[in-house]
């Protein structure tokens, strides 16, 4: 690595851990899973070792659609760092998956400008690493 | 009369406030706006008995704070001493804590402080540097929050896009809350920005993170603030009149973008969620402790890191109702010579965001005492201070009234 590429910081990439190996591995795959609670059947996200709402710890890992809304979104002109500079504009967002939970995502495939709360949209993988994809979400056709 | 007039603030003060002061440490800061607190409420350091010291948050967080400063101050013996790592809730805490240290009989005098060389962490708003600093503060979910790409603000801002989808909120109408904040700032010599300022400035500024531009954005800079809070018995003795807390109240929801947008699980999302903060709660406590309406209410000062929030803190606060907060902040009810003016001293947005929103307690203060000067507001006999942090979904607020 040389002296001028080291000081250009990385993109936060996610830590993989005992509660959320099994959400990443899905996303690896490109088949997103997510948490449904065994006594209460409460879609859960981001991945918890226990149920926000009953607090069981029985949960199964279960297939989402893919398919959800805009709940809301940012145009971001201005990156966080560096490692986002080449990407502005872009859009932050949050999508209401159809199962229930609300997904910070960014929403890709997609001029920013044309972006609304309400749209309906499906998710998009976007492979970072060996171990990471990123679940991203473009308009449904 | 029967309001509490157990506990009260006896003394303010800061230090100079600009977007970078190179000569000096932050400690000096601190240290500056101790002095000045404690010469303002009559006494020497050695009649505190408590210490509760902000965290400070980010890579200027320490959180022994109150060891630090305690130790340079000279400030022994106490039987409160502590540092509160709430993020921009602090200041309420920490004032919830010295009155509850007096109320109970443990302390006289508690010194409450927080500083910050917010310029060694970067420049602009929440900017690059201070964005840094989000990947070891997490506050906000570095998992599945950050590798999107979102700056701090842009959380503000997918909540100000949201309450304008649901509410009909305009740009216009949050820029009204910069151009107010400046104006205030414009009258007070401490502030670091002074120049008043339009709408169209607000909305011709550069974009940033929709639908924020760089005027809807709370600057980052150094400073400091402190002040004495003391009790009754001491507060007669005072040489200042005392700025009682007739009430305070907490609020605290979600802090992940996820639980917050998706409201509370097994409930009706209508209780709480991205445009629904829990401001409700904290204001709801604070209201009935102190046993005043809202409209006794003369002056606001309110977290204004971002132009959406003081506009969904007077819904949530019952300034207004719910959705109704653009209309509300439009045609000058919230400038000096309004209805309801907010935050006299500039806001983070003009003033000062070092010690983040310590100075609205302190301006509370100085409002009830008739210390303002140019930007004070007539009779102003109560006062509304209010700190929050989260995604506006961690809310600490006091009421502070005048004999
Ligand atoms: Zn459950």
């Amino acid at each position: 690595m040389t002296a001028s590429h080291s000081q250009i910081p990385s993109k936060p990439i996610p830590l993989i851990d005992e509660d959320n190996e099994a959400f990443w591995a899905s996303c690896r795959r490109h088949a997103m899973e997510l948490q449904r609670c065994s006594e209460c059947d409460y879609w859960r996200y981001y991945p918890s070792p226990v149920c926000h709402r009953c607090s069981s710890f029985e949960f199964e890992w279960t297939p989402v659609s893919g398919l959800g809304t805009v709940y809301t979104y940012s145009v971001v002109y201005r990156p966080p760092s560096a490692a986002f500079a080449e990407e502005v504009p872009y859009v932050y967002a949050v999508v209401e998956l159809e199962e229930g939970p609300m997904m910070p995502t960014n929403i890709v495939g997609i001029e920013p400008s044309e972006v609304t709360i309400g749209l309906s949209v499906q998710v998009t993988y976007e492979d970072v690493n060996d171990s990471i994809a990123l679940p991203k979400f473009e308009p449904q056709p | 009369m029967s309001r509490d007039q157990r506990v009260a603030i006896t003394g303010v003060g800061t230090s100079e406030f600009a977007r970078a002061i190179p000569d000096k440490s932050a400690n000096r800061l601190r240290l500056e706006a101790i002095l000045s607190a404690i010469q303002d409420a009559g006494i020497t350091k050695d009649d505190i008995d408590g210490m509760v010291i902000s965290e400070g948050g980010g890579t200027a967080g320490n959180p022994r704070w109150h060891i630090e400063l305690s130790e340079l101050m000279g400030i022994y013996p106490k039987t409160v001493c502590t540092s509160i790592p709430m993020g921009g809730a602090t200041p309420g805490f920490c004032l919830d804590i010295a009155r509850w240290a007096i109320e109970s009989g443990r302390c006289r005098h508690v010194l409450i402080a927080a500083g910050a060389k917010e310029s060694g962490a970067g420049r602009g708003s929440h900017g690059h540097g201070f964005q840094d600093q989000l990947s070891v503060w997490p506050g906000h979910s570095v998992n599945y929050e950050h590798p999107f790409g979102p700056l701090l603000l842009t959380f503000f801002a997918a909540m100000a896009n949201r309450h304008m989808y649901e509410f009909g909120t305009t740009h216009e109408q949050m820029a009204a809350v910069a151009v107010a904040c400046r104006r205030h700032a414009s009258l007070n010599p401490d502030a670091v920005y002074r120049d008043p300022i339009t709408i169209s400035d607000v909305i011709d500024s550069r974009p940033i993170s929709s639908p924020f531009h760089l005027l809807d954005c709370c600057m980052v800079n150094d400073g400091a603030v402190a002040f004495v809070v003391s009790s009754a018995e001491a507060a007669r003795d005072a040489p200042q009149p005392p700025a009682w807390v007739i009430g305070s109240g907490g609020g605290h929801s979600s802090y992940f973008m996820g639980s917050l947008c998706g409201g509370i699980p097994g409930r009706e999302r209508e209780n709480f969620d991205l445009v629904r903060s829990s401001a409700r709660l904290a204001g709801d406590h604070a209201f009935a402790e102190a046993g005043i309406r809202r409209e006794d209410v003369d002056v606001a000062l309110l977290t204004d890191n971002f132009t959406i929030s003081p506009l969904m803190m007077f819904e949530d606060l019952g300034f207004c109702e719910k959705g109704e907060g653009g209309p509300f902040v439009e045609g000058g009810r919230i400038e000096i010579d309004g209805e309801i003016p907010l935050n006299t001293h500039g806001g983070l947005l003009s003033c000062n965001h070092a010690a983040t929103n310590f100075q609205n307690f302190a301006e509370a203060a100085l409002q009830v005492r008739g210390n303002c000067g140019e930007r004070q507001v007539p009779d102003a006999k109560i006062a509304l201070a209010a700190s929050s942090a989260g995604v506006g979904s961690t809310h600490q607020v006091a009421i502070l009234a005048s004999n």
